[in-house]
């Protein structure tokens, strides 16, 4: 994985340009995920400057981290949570998943040789889960993380995670099998 | 196999927990009952889609965030490297560059020798990012040997090989360019404003972003260049002459200063001042001068700020309007506020990096 690379010329050669990778990596998929708890996308963006700034003034002690993404996901979440509470101040809050996240097909139903009807049926289906098991979903899929990743950054057992994804398998076989 | 166990083997294949043989298992299955394949294609195409309507963010949006981030590292005051340990960090920091230089000369060679052949297309093209904080210049040899020296809050992006065509880049900022000889190759230059096209030539390109003007200067032989709002009209440069393009994209009309006349001109192209190579005001900067010219103090302070990565503050916007010229060399900040004192008075308050501008009280009464 070339964050190894990175993390090494950022500690040891104070490498800018490969923060700025490392930035241009991760700050698009971590900002969405703000979105899953945050309503105010400018909070969200300023929580995750204030991460990657964090990371680069205790660039010399990066290698202690085990695994930088989970760190980046989980620190996120954590300012987010803190940033919730300290603007309601009156409700202790576990993480309340907002529905940020609907799904699309990203190639032409034609291609998938499924009819448009059979493809709002999918769509409807998967958006219709819970936002955690949306959330659980997307993460998997298109943020390139593991079911173990995901449990640990969202403070679950592996196993609800897997349980998570199967549910929304299962839907989605569901959907394609009522013709 | 039931489907229960296939939707489970699909969540670990998804969830990247697969054993090799859960993950062959997968694939005997959907071999024996094709059907299934119809799920795993239409899971594996299902994307999500933010609320939001533009969830790509753009690379140009990408870079702003960058800089607003080093921005801020900046000024939360972090110092790291002390005098000493910069003496040390030159030193590996030249031992990188020499590295970087044999790579891209054995890979140079290897390109080239490959290229012989009927070479197969580079899938995909490798793009270098540079950012150059404020307070500090510099320097890169491009694949084709061309130089680029940065100055303070550029951006500047090159791909790793340029395409068999082309040689292109992207700036922002100011940099000074020599760009080596291919006619069969022209050198593009990206701003947000402008592009400029070269054969081989010297010329220096100041884009910054909330500059008032976009400036090109030639120093030797010739470029085109294309407006980006005007792509039908080519201005051509010939040497020691300056481009200016209003930047509206920083909204030029809110600056009541310009006359209704003189706001319509675009673009003006102006003759260097006859004058020793070693005076010319646009390529000071290479030699770590400020040269200024009847330039407004707002556009001065601009300069000083990136020079010596201060935020420079009007406490009086009247102040901003004054017109300086002078020369600067390696003063420290202190003594170039001191030497402008000397012709414009005016006072100014250091607060950390922030420098408060105000007229002095006797302007004032």
């Amino acid at each position: 994985m070339i964050t190894h690379e990175l993390i090494h010329r950022i500690q040891f050669n104070d490498d800018e340009s490969a923060f700025n990778e490392l930035y241009k990596h991760y700050v698009v998929k971590l900002c969405q995920f703000t979105y899953s708890f945050l309503d105010d996308r400018e909070v969200g963006e300023e929580i995750v400057n204030d991460v990657f700034l964090k990371i680069w003034i205790g660039r010399k002690k990066l290698d202690s981290i085990k695994n930088l993404q989970v760190y980046l996901y989980v620190a996120v979440k954590n300012a987010c949570l803190n940033h919730l509470r300290s603007i309601s101040s009156k409700r202790t809050r576990e993480i309340n998943v907002t529905a940020a996240y609907y799904f699309q097909l990203s190639v032409d139903p034609a291609q998938l040789l499924i009819s448009k009807e059979l493809k709002n049926k999918v769509l409807n289906a998967v958006n219709e889960l819970p936002p955690r098991c949306r959330l659980i979903f997307k993460m998997v899929k298109e943020d390139d993380l593991s079911c173990n990743e995901v449990a640990a950054i969202l403070d679950l057992s592996n196993k609800t995670v897997f349980a998570q994804l199967t549910i929304a398998l299962k839907k989605l076989d569901q959907a394609l099998r009522t013709q | 196999m039931g489907k229960s166990r296939f939707i489970e083997l699909m969540a670990k294949s998804i969830g990247k927990t697969a054993s090799e043989k859960e993950l062959e298992e997968l694939e005997a299955f959907l071999d024996r009952f094709p059907e299934y394949r119809k799920m795993q294609k239409v899971a594996d195409a299902l994307k999500s889609d933010l609320k939001q309507p533009d969830s790509t963010v753009k690379q140009k949006d990408l870079n702003e965030g960058i800089e607003e981030l080093w921005h801020k590292i900046k000024n939360s005051g972090e110092q790291p490297v002390t005098l000493e340990k910069n003496n040390v960090r030159s030193l590996t920091y030249w031992k990188w560059v020499a590295a970087a230089v044999l790579i891209l000369t054995i890979s140079g060679v290897f390109f080239y020798t490959r290229r012989q052949l009927p070479a197969s297309p580079l899938a995909n093209v490798i793009i270098h990012h540079v950012y150059v904080p404020y307070g500090k210049t510099t320097g890169i040899v491009l694949p084709d040997g061309t130089k680029v020296k940065l100055n303070a809050g550029s951006t500047f992006s090159y791909p790793e090989t340029f395409s068999k065509i082309t040689r292109e880049v992207n700036l922002e900022g100011e940099g000074f360019f020599e760009v080596t000889k291919n006619a069969k190759k022209p050198f593009l230059v990206h701003t947000n404003m402008l592009t400029v096209k070269v054969l081989g030539t010297v010329f220096n390109v100041k884009a910054y972003r909330n500059d008032k003007n976009i400036e090109t200067t030639l120093l030797t032989g010739r470029v085109q260049v294309e407006l980006k709002n005007k792509p039908e009209k080519n201005i051509i440069l010939l040497p020691n002459e300056k481009l200016i393009v209003a930047n509206n994209l920083s909204g030029a009309i809110n600056t009541p200063l310009v006359n209704a006349k003189e706001a319509k001109i675009e673009y003006q192209v102006t003759a260097l001042p006859q004058i020793k190579a070693e005076d010319i005001k646009e390529t000071a900067w290479l030699d770590n001068r400020l040269v200024f010219t009847n330039e407004s103090f707002e556009e001065v302070a601009k300069q000083l700020e990136r020079k010596y990565n201060v935020q420079m503050i009007f406490e009086e916007p009247s102040l901003k309007n004054e017109q300086i010229s002078g020369v600067l060399e390696n003063e420290s900040l202190e003594q170039a506020l001191q030497i402008i004192k000397m012709t414009t008075p005016f006072k100014f308050r250091v607060d950390g990096r922030a420098i408060y501008l105000a007229h002095t009280e006797k302007a004032i009464n």
